[in-house]
């Protein structure tokens, strides 16, 4: 659906996309993940033609999206981070002068707009002026407005900076609806557990490149693979330690009473191998595993590793 | 298809009280003044026993000067927060993902500040007419005279809506439009009196006055309303004098059709700005706006 690669954007002398590559798939809930100021906004305002990428390109559908903006325009739904409102207009007057400026008039226009904010929750707010909605309203009212055109992919730039939980949840919950009838949803924010539950897949950003990318499981089992191996034994600590110092694969290893903590440099087949060898020479394994962080651990340890270089 | 940003912006203004009470000052000085002048002119009636022709006319074009400054006011007012407007509301964003192009926002948003001046033309019309009640002015003349005020204001509105474009802010907009709207009517004629001081005073030669410089005053458009209005009024040659005094060398085609030919250079630059206006606001093809620009710009919004 949407293929990004090897983007860069100066901004003057800041290199704010260092070569970023990425891929969303169609019907997926993409969370776009990175702490601030690691180019999540720049990258969205590229995609939505707003800005000009020094160089890389922009696949939508196998169309290369940064030569014909046009046909992106009319594909893509987009939210930004800060939003305003004009103050003298209704909301079903803001809604129409949008769908106008995709060329949409007409009553059966004006319709879709009710049908929207209904589907946002917006009901009997039609003939309200924007400026007195509450902040989620707002939030919910440009998300109408964004899906005016009827998009294929929506892009939400950090949709919930300044929402109070329960608009949040109810922000989730549209989303999740959104998605499950078939758009195709791209949502950025620096708060990962926020996306974590929401999203099918994620892509970790940072420093202007895409540091991690895939469904959650798999990027927790990825990053985990090179996490050292845990092995806690019943008594036989000589012989454990004998036996794996025996081993060429077995580096850096550490022993806590009866823990033994070390990195594995051989294939997962090997590792099942070294455990049954283990249990063969007679040592009474307690337990064998990695240690497993969580996707938080994860996503801060990935982005401290750029924040030091 | 109507523009949407027009519609819009129609809409928004015509609902404030902001524009009601715009309309209501406009005219009401237009009326105060013009009915100052007539009275001036009735009144001095009474001493030779008929209205004195000249006195009307006098009214006239005192009015048709008012409405012209009144333009030159409001316009920049009215374009100068156009755009910058947009950006400080972060509207921008939202209407350049859509599929308007740059240059129908551009249109849309002239026509609509153009829509406003042209509400507060017509709704002038009464307090105009009063001139008729004594004769002496054609209809012609006053058809005339609201094709120069739209032309200029035209001129006006792209100077906004351009300075609109490059600033962050309104402000910076508003003084950077009435900034060089001053420089170009008072400062070209500055430069006149001027010269002019100069080689009355014998100092330097200039028996040809500024020669082909006059031309840069077909840029000006205080100048060559004057010249429309002095003209319909029949008092004097306005150019001619202008030209014997300045530029004596100079004569032929563009001397004497002076009106129509800075009239069509305000259309000219008018679509030049609004061009250069809408190249600028598409941020594809805005690739560097000028260096000096991005500088200028930052001084002045300091918000860096
Ligand atoms: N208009 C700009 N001018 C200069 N630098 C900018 C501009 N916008 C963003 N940056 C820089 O680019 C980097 C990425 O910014 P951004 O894309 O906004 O990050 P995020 O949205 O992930 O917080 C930051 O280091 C920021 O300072
Ligand atoms: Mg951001």
């Amino acid at each position: 659906m949407l293929k990004i690669e090897n983007l860069v954007k100066n901004y003057g002398k800041c290199r704010a996309l260092n070569g970023l590559s990425m891929e969303v798939g169609e019907g997926e809930l993409f969370g776009f993940i990175g702490p601030n100021g690691a180019g999540k906004t720049t990258t969205i305002k590229i995609m939505t033609g707003l800005l000009r990428a020094d160089s890389g390109n922009v696949y939508l559908d196998g169309m290369d999206a940064l030569k014909d903006a046009d046909k992106l325009k009319q594909k893509i739904g987009y939210v930004p981070d800060f939003f305003g409102v004009y103050d003298n207009l209704k909301a079903i007057e803001y809604m129409e002068f949008y769908a106008s400026t995709y060329g949409l008039v007409g009553r059966e226009v004006t319709e879709r707009c009710y049908e929207l904010m209904e589907l946002m929750g917006l009901e009997g707010r039609g003939e309200v002026y924007v400026d007195e909605l509450s902040r989620g309203m707002q939030q919910r009212l440009c998300l109408a407005r964004a899906l005016i055109h009827k998009p294929d992919l929506l892009i939400l730039d950090e949709p919930s900076s300044g929402l109070d939980p329960r608009s949040r949840f109810e922000m989730k919950t549209i989303l999740k609806e959104l998605c499950r009838k078939g758009t195709t949803i791209l949502i950025s924010s620096h708060i990962l557990s926020e996306l974590a539950e929401m999203c099918s897949s994620i892509g970790i950003i940072n420093k202007g490149e895409l540091l991690q990318q895939g469904s959650i499981e798999e990027i927790v089992s990825a990053v985990n693979i090179s996490n050292p191996i845990l092995v806690r034994v019943c008594d036989d600590q000589k012989k454990t330690l004998h036996f794996l110092r025996s081993n060429a694969m077995v580096q850096s290893l550490a022993i806590d009473g009866q823990e033994f903590q070390f990195t594995f440099a051989g294939s997962a087949k090997e590792e099942a191998e070294l455990l049954h060898k283990m249990i063969d020479s007679g040592i009474r394994v307690l337990s064998f595993g990695r240690k497993r962080d969580n996707l938080e651990t994860i996503f801060m340890q990935l982005t401290k590793e750029g924040e030091e270089s | 298809m109507s523009n949407p940003v027009y519609q819009k912006e129609i809409k928004m203004s015509v609902r404030t009280v902001r524009f009601a009470l715009l309309i209501m000052t406009f005219n009401g000085i237009l009326a105060v003044l013009s009915l100052l002048s007539l009275y001036g002119a009735v009144n001095r009636s009474r001493f030779f026993g008929s209205v004195q022709f000249t006195n009307v006319i006098q009214t006239y074009s005192t009015v048709a000067f008012i409405e012209f400054a009144m333009f030159m006011l409001l316009v920049p007012a009215i374009t100068a927060g156009s755009i910058s407007g947009e950006k400080e509301r972060r509207t921008l964003d939202l209407l350049l993902t859509s599929r308007m192009g740059a240059v129908s926002i551009i249109l849309g948003k002239l026509r609509a500040s153009l829509h406003m001046v042209r509400i507060l033309a017509v709704s002038s019309l009464p307090v105009l007419s009063f001139v008729f009640i004594f004769g002496g002015i054609r209809i012609r003349d006053l058809i005339l005279v609201l094709i120069a005020l739209l032309i200029t204001g035209t001129f006006a509105g792209s100077v906004g809506i351009l300075f609109s474009t490059i600033s962050r802010k309104t402000t910076t907009a508003t003084v950077l439009t009435y900034g060089s709207l001053i420089v170009l009517i008072f400062g070209s004629y500055g430069i006149l009196i001027f010269l002019q001081y100069l080689n009355s005073n014998n100092i330097g030669n200039f028996t040809n006055g500024i020669g082909r410089g006059i031309y840069a005053l077909l840029f000006n458009p205080a100048l060559t309303f004057c010249a429309l209005i002095y003209g319909q009024v029949g008092s004097r040659d306005f150019i001619t004098t202008l030209c014997t005094k300045y530029a004596p060398t100079e004569s032929g085609f563009v001397i004497e059709h002076w009106i129509a030919v800075s009239l069509c250079l305000q259309i000219l630059v008018s679509v030049l700005f609004l061009l250069l206006a809408a190249w600028i606001l598409n941020p594809l093809h805005a690739v560097a706006p000028p260096q000096l620009w991005k500088k200028a710009g930052k001084a002045w919004d300091k918000d860096e």
